[in-house]
C-alpha cells in the first residue's frame, strides 16, 4: 500500500471512530475508551469480514462504557459488517445485539432474538441468565395452569417449570382477577430502590403455595423461600408497602 | 398475588426426587455427574 493511501486509510479510519485529528496522539494521552477505540479502527484497517469482540468494555466505566456501545455499535451499522462479541453482561448483549447466542459449561444452549430469549426460553439456565425470573413447578390441565398442588383426582396434570418474572407479579390482586394466574400469599422480606423499579423479595411457605423449581430459592429452614417481584413507581404509589407486610 | 404472564419451559422433565436410604446418601447420590447433569439441562 503506497504510503497516502495509507495515511488515508488512517484518516477515514479515525473519522470513523470519532478521533479525527488525533493522528499525532501518544497511546498514553488517550482515555481508555479512546484507546479502545483504536483497537476497534485498527482490527478494521485490513477490512475483515467478521469482526470479533471479546469482552471489549472490560476495563472501562460505565458512562465510558455506554458511549464506546454506541460507537462500536454505529460503525458496525455503517459497514454492515458481521460482528460476534463476547460477553458476560446481559445488558451489553441486549443493547448490541440482533442475535443472542447464550453458552453454559461450553455448550451453546439457546440462540434468538433478545425478545425471544427473554420471553420464551428453552432452559432454566437461559431463563434466569437473562433477567430475573421465578421458577415455579406448576400444573397443567388442558390450557388451564395452576400452582396449587394437585389433590386426588382421577387425571393427574402434568408437572411445567414455569417462568414468572418479577413484573409480571401482581401484588394484592384478589382471588379471582380475569386474565391472571394465582400465585399464592406471602410476606414481605425486603424492599429496595433500584433505580426506575421497586424491588422486592417475598416469603412464600413452602407447604401453602407453589414450590420452587430451582433449590437456591429455598430458606435455610427448609420450610419457606423468596419470590422476587418488581413494581414500577406508579405501581408503588397506588399501593405502598412495607416489610413484614402481609401479600395476597 | 397472581402472575399477569407465564412461561412453560418445554424440559420434558420439570422435577425429580433422590429416595435413598438416608439423608446423607441421598444428598450425596444428589450431587453426583449424573444428576448434576440431569439439572443443569432441565
Amino acid at each position: 500500500m503506497k504510503r497516502a493511501d495509507r495515511l488515508a486509510r488512517r484518516r477515514e479510519l479515525l473519522k470513523l471512530i470519532a478521533l479525527e485529528g488525533m493522528d499525532d496522539r501518544l497511546p498514553a494521552e488517550l482515555s481508555g475508551g479512546q484507546q479502545q477505540r483504536v483497537a476497534v479502527a485498527r482490527a478494521l484497517a485490513h477490512r475483515p469480514e467478521v469482526l470479533l469482540l471479546d469482552e471489549p468494555f472490560g476495563a472501562l466505566d460505565a458512562k465510558i462504557r455506554a458511549e464506546l456501545r454506541r460507537t462500536i455499535r454505529r460503525i458496525q451499522r455503517e459497514l454492515g459488517i458481521s460482528t460476534i462479541l463476547v460477553t458476560h453482561d446481559q445488558d451489553e448483549a441486549f443493547a448490541m445485539a440482533d442475535r443472542i447466542g447464550v453458552m453454559h459449561q461450553g455448550r451453546l444452549l439457546e440462540v434468538g432474538g433478545f425478545d425471544d430469549l427473554y420471553a420464551r426460553p428453552r432452559t432454566r439456565f437461559v431463563a434466569t441468565f437473562l433477567g430475573a425470573a421465578n421458577l415455579l413447578l406448576g400444573y397443567r390441565r388442558g390450557n388451564r395452569l395452576q400452582f396449587e398442588r394437585p389433590d386426588a383426582q382421577a387425571v393427574t396434570p402434568r408437572e411445567i417449570v414455569a417462568v414468572v418474572r418479577p413484573e409480571e407479579v401482581v401484588l394484592n390482586a384478589g382471588e379471582t382477577s380475569a386474565g391472571l394466574t394465582r400465585v399464592g400469599i406471602g410476606v414481605v422480606e425486603e424492599l429496595k430502590f433500584a433505580g426506575a423499579v421497586e424491588r422486592l423479595r417475598v416469603r412464600m411457605t413452602l407447604a401453602a403455595g407453589p414450590i420452587p423449581a430451582t433449590p437456591d430459592r429455598e430458606g435455610a429452614d427448609g420450610r419457606t423461600w423468596l419470590l422476587d417481584v418488581s413494581r414500577t413507581f406508579p405501581e408503588q404509589r397506588a399501593s405502598p408497602l412495607a416489610a413484614s407486610q402481609r401479600v395476597t | 398475588m397472581s402472575a399477569r404472564r407465564i412461561h412453560s419451559l418445554p424440559t420434558p422433565i420439570s422435577s425429580f426426587t433422590v429416595i435413598a436410604r438416608d439423608e446423607t446418601v441421598a444428598a450425596a447420590l444428589g450431587e453426583s455427574p449424573f444428576l448434576a447433569t440431569l439439572a443443569a439441562r432441565m
